[in-house]
């Protein structure tokens, strides 16, 4: 009897540790065959039909339809170059080089993958209409107060996410091709 | 002798736990995608009526995302397809400029082929979504010596979605990129004549 108490004891807190488990990896993203570069992540099997079993629990959970491999890829950034979580808080710059593409678009959600509401309506950046310098180069002001150039508004003290789409990206079909893509930086200014 | 008695009988309960554990792990991700309640074609189907066609989803904007971490840049359309009423064709056309991009999913959502306007063929996109016995059939009916006039996928599952998303280069252009994802006809065919 004993031995029996003992045993449904043991299963049970086993059911509690692999539902925790479970919930701890689901909750960290997609898992497997992430591709940093910088402050971006990638996980370029998502769009693929290899998708390993933990992205498509991810994706059931979230609703998230991911790009295909074929037409694109997703880096998602969560924190500054230095590795500090993006802030609403804080005015931040991405400048510099993006990966070979025939269209990029960044956008800024919350945590959740929401858009952020603001009085500009200003949700996203596509390469087409970013205003660019002499040499073609660009760089988006992300900040929760207006801006002068590309003003990208976040929410006042609250983190971001900042998403950065390339679609029909040269390297999207090969995860390969992605390490050490080069990937705007995000540098971080005045905070208070 | 009494310790090595409860040396004995904790080797048993721990690992007890943890084979439970390795086995609920496994099956609750394994299962997710079964039991998930807002999974992508749940949303899709919420957010529009089910219907013949695509399906234009609402352009997003704060509080009405049907998914997360959409592009509001984006223009969404959706097509359902259930294979047992017949082969399923997808076709548009393409200008050759803007990007319009076509995903096929099973009802989980896992993608089983993908296109854009740039790998499209003599200036549209021309899909049969077939199963093997459908496949078969339209074989059969090939003339001799000639490609099969349109591209033949075959899907893993009879009911799954095609989505469409055409991009919007500016704030402005979002109605002419909504126009593109109407542009696509989504249709069962009859069953085929045998």
């Amino acid at each position: 009897m004993l031995a029996f108490l003992r045993g449904g004891f043991a299963a049970l807190i086993g059911i509690a540790l692999g539902l925790a488990v479970t919930f701890a990896t689901l909750e960290r993203g997609f898992g497997f065959g992430a591709v940093r570069a910088g402050p971006w992540t990638a996980w370029p099997r998502v769009g693929a039909s290899d998708i390993d079993p933990y992205a498509r629990a991810v994706l059931s959970r979230t609703g998230e339809i991911p790009l295909a491999a074929a037409q694109g890829i997703a880096f998602y950034a969560r924190s500054d170059d230095t590795g500090s979580p993006l802030s609403g808080s804080c005015d931040y710059i991405v400048s510099g080089a993006v990966p070979a593409a025939r269209y990029w678009t960044l956008t800024l959600t919350d945590p959740n993958g929401r858009l952020v509401e603001n009085a500009a309506h200003r949700y996203a950046f596509t390469s087409a209409e970013v205003l660019r310098r002499a040499d073609n180069s660009f760089s988006i002001a992300v900040a929760p107060g207006a801006r002068s150039g590309n003003w990208l508004p976040s929410e006042p003290a609250r983190r971001f996410v900042l998403v950065l789409k390339l679609y029909d990206a040269v390297a999207s079909a090969s995860p390969s091709g992605l390490v050490g893509a080069t990937t705007p930086r995000i540098i971080r200014g005045r905070c208070g | 002798m009494r310790f090595r008695d409860r040396l004995f009988g904790i080797i048993p309960f721990t690992a007890t736990i943890f084979f439970v554990a390795g086995i609920v792990h496994i099956v609750s991700v394994l299962a997710m995608p079964a039991v998930a309640p807002q999974d992508a074609v749940t949303r899709l189907s919420g957010a529009a009526p089910q219907g013949e066609g695509v399906v234009l989803l609402p352009a997003a904007s704060p509080g009405r995302e049907i998914m997360p971490y959409e592009d509001p840049s984006v223009a969404l359309g959706f097509c359902r397809f259930d294979l047992s009423r017949g082969l399923y064709r997808v076709r548009t056309n393409i200008d050759g400029e803007h990007f319009i991009a076509l995903s096929f999913h099973t009802r989980s959502g896992r993608v089983f082929y993908a296109t854009t306007d740039r790998s499209a063929l003599r200036g549209k996109i021309d899909v049969a979504i077939v199963n093997a016995a459908q496949l078969e059939s339209l074989e059969a009916n090939d003339p001799e010596d000639e490609p099969a006039p349109e591209l033949r996928l075959l899907a893993p599952a009879s009911i799954g979605f095609v989505l469409v998303r055409a991009l919007a280069e500016r704030p402005n252009e979002l109605p002419s990129a909504e126009a593109r994802v109407t542009s696509v006809t989504c249709a069962p065919d009859g069953p085929p004549q045998s």
